[in-house]
């Protein structure tokens, strides 16, 4: 299963994995039956689990974009990345057998079985995106924990680097419903409110689209990415009367929950939708009599996710820390007393807790290191050898890289290319 | 009568010091500070012995060339005031310790060690060759190789700088440490290496320096020469590459043995690179090993890099106190050398590390 | 010239009139605001992309259901798959669903937004140009299940304006470049449930003859990545209540003309100018409160949008020529007057503004009857034709306007004339002349009050893009609904109260001897005959009708704030 000396070298892009591809997958997938059939419909304490959905089918779309299949066009083929259905099981059980869904998340799943697609695409995107605009940094929103806590303590800790990872997984999943909503391939958008059972009288969606067209896409996008994420969020104490208290598994770790933590993730879970809204730009159309602007329509168009992400870094430079006040009723406050009159707006970063650095390992708390990392040697940010590796220094690589260069485009797909081959030095911390 | 008695005791504890510790190979950096001991030059063959950390073959060798060992001391003295520069914002601040110049820290053969051998060979080769040029040695003058006409059109003319000379002197001087001591064939190896690679950076960073006097200053005609980098820049680049550093092990290839890079993956490394055989301690506290640790250290609160509070201070936190800063501001030039400056008071908020 | 209704009217009747005015105005205004929706809506249909190899134009391509087309999700995977450019179909299929489309929303637009991400090998070039090839397509089936019957075919294409507000570096790999929205379509009817849409991007242009490649198209467009279509369309409920708004003002404004066709006709005398343009001002507001619409309910009508342009369009005419005559009218001790000639220069100003107006949308509409996707604004030519037209209409717009204002004040510097030398004139003309004041203020402040709360609410409804809610879901106010039934309920009360005050009063008993009333001496003549014909200070009960028109007459000096002056 290793690479040869010769293939490592070459550093070909699909080395090696495509050998792996096929035993890498059939390991996920064990994992995950080995995981959903032990477990059972139990209540795991643990809120991050959904986003487990996104990581997992990242892990299968990265060694399914290697392999290039023998095009078989006639049929309908499966889209970029298998989700999570096509590998394991239908919607219907994996929504009732998927280990971490709360009774309320189960209760939604059920109700519109598409959604499981919906919220894997959201968190795989927003997955995507964090580690996008932190690859540079030397936390880089690595997927190195399991189901529980797909990133590792970092989850519990209740730091800045939480409060992004909430966020923008949080977004990416609204971004991914308005997206299918667009698409058409959702039904039950906009005129249908989520109540959580099919629609018995379709007539009256009809008579309401008919009146007065629907909301929005993004309106529905975020009401269902709220009651989804947020009832993960929150434990209640009725649900767990519902389902008894699980064995602690392999699985399952038992989890200290501070007070104030699942506000400040339900705040955060907020603020992560509230960037969706803030970004969407408004275009309008003028076509009255005489193409006069007597009539103006306009709509909300959805930026890229990346501008999203943008925006989401800069709140989470600008992230307040909080206090918890637990008199009557958990609220937070911000921690520096002078502006403690502000209000926290809804689309600020909370955190509760500073962050470490990140620069050594240290497996109790989960912070991975930057040992390994590449940097850049020639950079001044945060990515550079010295920031980066924390002054430990950096070893030095010499790679082949074959790839395809000098491409002719034709407006969205290559036509002709080149292949070039370079060698370049990379650097990697110590 | 007193001095010399102090001389005496203070060099035979010197000695006594020096031969308890091994492996420490820099240790004739000692000879920076000879003011100290009460040296002002060097003089007489005597005065060679008086030196500490010198081992036989280093006296012979001062012996032999008097003149040259002032250059010598400066060498070292720029060596040490380089590294300090260097590593001022690092954990490790090259700080010198009364006693054996940097203490039991680079007994290992980590990375800083390696430095310390790359720039005092390079403050050597520097400051003798500057002695060289500025005629002080009379045993060596301008580069003569250097001369005639170049390809492009210009002369060569001027002084070049002898680095030749500097560079093989220091090999001479420094290298003949590594022979003699009792530490492993690994750590030998690893100190011939790092030296070299000091004064392979003098070599292969030498500038050309020209000076235009054709038809009222016009570039028609050029005089060139070739001159040494400042030993700011020289520092630098030998700091670039204790960044870059390999780690080494020893194999035996062929028949004799050889250091090479412990993973198989990274680039091998050339004869100007820094080699290391251990990983350096993280300096944070203070320990029998001789590092001094950070506490009291001042450190950069806005900072992100490793002379930033949270990472030199290793966690522990620090204090912040005000200071009052008294600085020349508002300087006038008075008509063409007289400076008049006000003092202006500044405070600056100061961190220091738990 | 003979009074009119206003002149005599006691101020209790007027009141009561302008009572029952404002109530039907405020109705309109509150149907619009709670009952209807917003007049349009937009949705956004993001392109389904889907494969075909054999680039078989034929075929209709649809994105769900149990003949789905097979589909790529991103253009990555479709590289990867070597699928070729122009084997890729956009496919869209309106409403999404389960909706259908429905008659009410009477037309639809489509606007293009292509989402085109920068890369550095796939640069957008200068001055982009895009082609597409479109296949429009309906179904009536349920669930769009059978087939789908063929309704255009068109090659067009279309420039894109495009910024790109980042550093264009590396790192700027990923950032959608701004380009602005592209008008695609224009449907004038919604007859059908379903609609398709397939566009294509080809790539090169053949010549049908010689089966050679002409040239290369979409060469310079970058990487695009998505394409979506915002489909706008009235709302189904504003049309309902737009519709019956329409339907409850036509027998009003009938009922108001024929009975000012009466009183007409009741005078000996034949109508006078302004009567005649008042009657014509109704008929065309009638024309435009004609519910045609209703028909398209049950055929498809694709020129109706056409027909209510035009019936707007004669109906800004209409009342603008109105303006211009009534305010010539009441120039007093003018000469010349109760002839459509005098009047050239400002109706036919007016009227050439209109002209060039209506060729525009006869152009633009009439090619979008066989072509929905022609604009205008496309080509070189048609752009400049365009802005030839829209220019002309503004300047003669400005010239009428500098017109009218002229003529407003040459009769307010009248009216300031007359007023000074009123004490010194004899009982009868000053009467005369004061009720010619009167209802020319009356007129002005009326149509003042019109004209600015119309631009008031069409300023408001434009800052509010067109789409102001306020408060949650099920209850909130439209504003621009309000403004719309607003602004046309206004304008029908307008030409009611019109109808209803301008027209010729019985009251004063014109005489029968003089035909041609509109001389002022003439009517001088008259008023002095009929004041002195009644007794100012004989019994009321007598002459109930002369008495009330004396008492009219003494309160609407009143009104004026004048002392009767013997």
């Amino acid at each position: 299963m290793e690479c040869s000396n010769k293939e490592r070298q070459n550093r070909l892009i699909g080395c090696c994995k495509s050998r792996m591809d096929l035993s890498y997958r059939c390991f996920v997938v064990c994992i995950l039956c080995i995981s959903i059939f032990l477990s059972g419909p139990t209540k795991t304490d643990a809120s991050a689990t959904w986003m487990w959905l996104g990581a997992a089918s990242l892990g299968a779309a990265s060694v399914g974009r290697d392999t290039i299949p023998d095009g078989s066009l006639g049929h309908q083929t499966a889209t970029q990345a298998p989700p999570i259905n096509s590998i394991l099981v239908d919607p219907e059980t994996l929504c009732q057998r998927f280990p971490g869904l709360t009774v309320e998340q189960r209760r939604v799943c059920s109700s519109t079985p598409e959604i499981i697609n919906m919220i894997s695409e959201g968190a795989k995107v927003g997955i995507i995106e964090c580690q996008r605009q932190f690859s540079t940094e030397r936390w880089n929103c690595s997927v190195i924990g399991d189901v529980n806590n797909p990133f590792g303590e970092v989850m519990n800790t209740g730091n800045k680097e939480t409060a992004f990872i909430y966020a923008i997984t949080s977004a990416g999943v609204v971004y991914a419903v308005t997206r299918s909503c667009s698409l058409g391939n959702l039904t039950e958008c906009g005129c249908a409110t989520p109540r959580g059972q099919p629609s018995d009288d379709v007539v009256d969606d009809d008579e309401e689209w008919k009146w007065g067209g629907c909301t929005d896409d993004v309106d529905y996008g975020i009401k269902l990415a709220r009651k989804f994420v947020d009832s993960g969020d929150k434990y209640s104490s009725s649900s767990s009367l519902s389902s008894p208290s699980p064995p602690p598994s392999a699985l399952s770790r038992p989890l200290t929950i501070k007070p104030g933590v699942q506000e400040m993730n339900l705040h955060n879970n907020e603020a992560g939708r509230q960037l969706i809204k803030s970004g969407m730009k408004t275009l309008c159309r003028c076509h009255g009599v005489s193409a006069s602007c007597s009539l103006k329509t306009c709509w909300k168009a959805m930026p890229s996710f990346k501008e999203i992400g943008d925006l989401a870094k800069s709140r989470y430079s600008e992230g307040v820390e909080v206090v918890v006040r637990t008199k009557k009723q958990i609220r937070l406050r911000r921690k520096d007393r002078r502006v403690r009159r502000e209000v926290i707006a809804s689309d600020e970063l909370v955190y509760m807790q500073r962050s470490p650095n990140y620069c050594r390992t240290n497996r109790e708390i989960g912070i991975v290191g930057t040992t390994g990392r590449e940097c850049n040697r020639t950079s001044t940010g945060s990515d550079s050898c010295d920031l980066l590796c924390c002054g430990r220094g950096y070893n030095t690589q010499v790679i082949r890289r074959v790839e395809r260069c000098d491409c002719k485009f034709i407006w969205c797909c290559k036509v002709k290319c080149r292949v070039c081959e370079t060698v370049t030095d990379i650097y990697t911390c110590k | 009568m007193q001095t010399t008695l102090m001389h005496v005791i203070l060099t035979s504890l010197f000695f006594l010091h020096t031969c308890v510790i091994c492996g420490s190979a820099s240790k004739w950096l000692a000879i920076f500070n000879m003011q100290a001991l009460g040296i002002s030059t060097i003089k007489s063959p005597d005065n060679c012995e008086e030196l500490p950390g010198l081992v036989n073959k280093q006296i012979q060798i001062c012996k032999r060339n008097l003149e040259v060992m002032d250059s010598v001391s400066l060498g070292a003295n720029l060596a040490i005031m380089e590294c300090q520069t260097q590593f001022q914002n690092r954990r490790w601040n090259c700080s010198t310790v009364d006693g054996s110049v940097f203490g039991q820290v680079l007994d290992n053969g980590t990375r800083e060690a390696a430095f310390v051998n790359a720039i005092s060979a390079a403050g050597v080769a520097h400051a003798v060759t500057r002695g060289c040029s500025s005629g002080e040695l009379e045993k060596c003058g301008c580069d003569r190789t250097v001369g005639g006409n170049s390809a492009d059109g210009f002369v060569w003319a001027g002084c070049s700088d002898n680095v030749a000379y500097g560079v093989q002197f220091s090999q001479t001087f420094v290298d003949a440490m590594e022979r003699k001591t009792r530490a492993t064939l690994e750590r030998r190896l690893m100190n011939l290496h790092n030296n070299e690679a000091g004064r392979r950076t003098i070599e292969d960073n030498m500038r050309m320096e020209c000076k235009c006097h054709g038809v009222s200053g016009s570039c028609e005609m050029k005089t060139c020469w070739k001159s040494m980098p400042t030993f700011g820049d020289i520092g630098q680049v030998l700091k670039e590459k204790f960044d870059g550093a390999t780690e080494v092990q020893s194999l035996k290839i062929g028949s004799r043995q050889q250091l090479v890079p412990r993973n198989a993956d990274f680039k091998p490394h050339t004869s100007s690179d820094l080699v290391y055989l251990v990983p350096s301690p993280d300096f944070c506290e203070e320990d029998l090993k001789g590092s001094l640790g950070t506490h009291g250290r001042r450190c950069n609160k806005t900072s992100k890099a490793i002379d930033g509070c949270e990472l030199m201070c290793c966690g522990r936190g620090f204090n912040t106190h005000i200071e009052e800063v008294i600085e020349r501001c508002s300087c006038k030039f008075h008509w063409c050398c007289y400076v008049k400056c006000r003092n202006c008071h500044r405070t600056v908020e100061v961190h220091t590390c738990k | 010239m003979a009074g009119v209704v206003i002149e005599n009217l006691s101020t209790k009747k007027l009141m009561g009139i302008v009572v029952l005015l404002l109530l039907i105005q405020i109705a309109c205004f509150l149907v619009g605001g709670l009952i209807a929706p917003s007049p349009t809506s937009a949705h956004t249909h993001l392109a389904t992309k889907c494969i075909d190899p054999a680039i078989s134009l034929q075929k209709a391509f649809v994105p769900h259901g149990p003949n789905a087309c097979s589909k790529v999700s991103t253009f990555a995977e479709a590289t990867e798959k070597n699928i070729e450019a122009d084997w890729i179909v956009f496919s869209i299929m309106m409403p999404h669903r389960p909706n259908r489309m429905d008659r009410s929303f009477q037309y639809m637009l489509g606007v293009l937004s292509l989402d085109i991400v920068y890369k550095e090998d796939n640069e957008m070039g200068d001055e982009p140009e895009l082609t597409i090839l479109v296949e429009m397509m309906y179904n009536n089936d349920d669930n769009a299940q059978g087939e789908w019957k063929k309704m255009y075919s068109i090659n067009e294409t279309r420039k894109l304006n495009c910024e790109f507000f980042h550093q264009k570096s590396p790192e700027a790999e990923g950032y959608s470049y701004d380009c602005e929205p592209i008008p695609l379509f224009e449907l004038g009817t919604v007859h059908h449930k379903y609609y398709l849409l397939n566009i294509r991007l080809p790539v090169w242009e053949v010549d049908p003859d010689t089966q050679e490649v002409v040239r290369e198209l979409n060469t310079n467009l970058g990487a695009v990545q998505e394409l979506s279509v915002v489909e706008i369309h009235q709302n189904g409920g504003f049309t309902l209540v737009w519709l019956t708004l329409k339907t409850a003002l036509f027998p009003l404004v009938i009922l108001a003309m024929i009975w000012f066709w009466k009183r007409i006709v009741q005078l000996a005398r034949p109508p006078v100018l302004l009567e005649r343009t008042i009657l014509a001002l109704a008929i065309t507001i009638s024309i435009l409160n004609l519910p045609l619409e209703w028909l398209t309910f049950f055929h498809d009508m694709p020129y109706m949008l056409l027909l209510s342009d035009i019936r707007q369009g004669a109906c800004y005419a209409m009342l603008f020529s109105f303006w211009i005559i009534f305010v010539g009218e009441h120039m007093m001790d003018q000469q010349e007057r109760n002839r459509l000639r005098v009047y050239w220069r400002q109706v036919g100003s007016m009227t050439l503004g209109c002209m060039c107006l209506f060729v525009f949308d006869v152009v633009e509409r009439g090619v979008q009857l066989t072509n929905p996707f022609y604009s205008l604004w496309n080509t070189e030519t048609g752009r400049r034709l365009a802005m030839i037209f829209v220019v002309l209409a503004g300047i003669c717009a400005f010239l009428y306007t500098i017109f009218l204002i002229f003529m407003v004040y040459g009769v307010f510097k009248n009216i300031s004339m007359k007023r000074a030398a009123l004490p010194h004139m004899v009982a009868a003309r000053r009467l005369h002349y004061e009720g010619l004041i009167y209802r020319f203020r009356f007129f002005m402040i009326f149509t003042l009050i019109c004209a600015v709360m119309t631009a008031i609410f069409f300023i408001f409804s434009q800052i509010n893009e067109g789409n102001w809610k306020w408060g949650e879901d099920k209850h909130n106010i439209q504003y621009s609904s309000a403004f719309f039934t607003g602004v046309y309920g206004m304008w029908n009360v307008y030409v009611l109260a019109v109808l209803m005050l301008y027209a010729p009063s019985h009251k004063n008993k014109p005489t029968l001897q003089n035909g041609d009333t509109s001389e002022g001496s003439q009517v001088e003549f008259e008023m002095s005959t009929n004041v002195s014909s009644t007794a100012p200070s004989t019994s009321a009960a007598l002459n109930p009708s002369g008495a009330a028109s004396q008492a009219g007459t003494s309160e609407v000096y009143q009104l004026l704030g004048k002392v009767a002056n013997d």
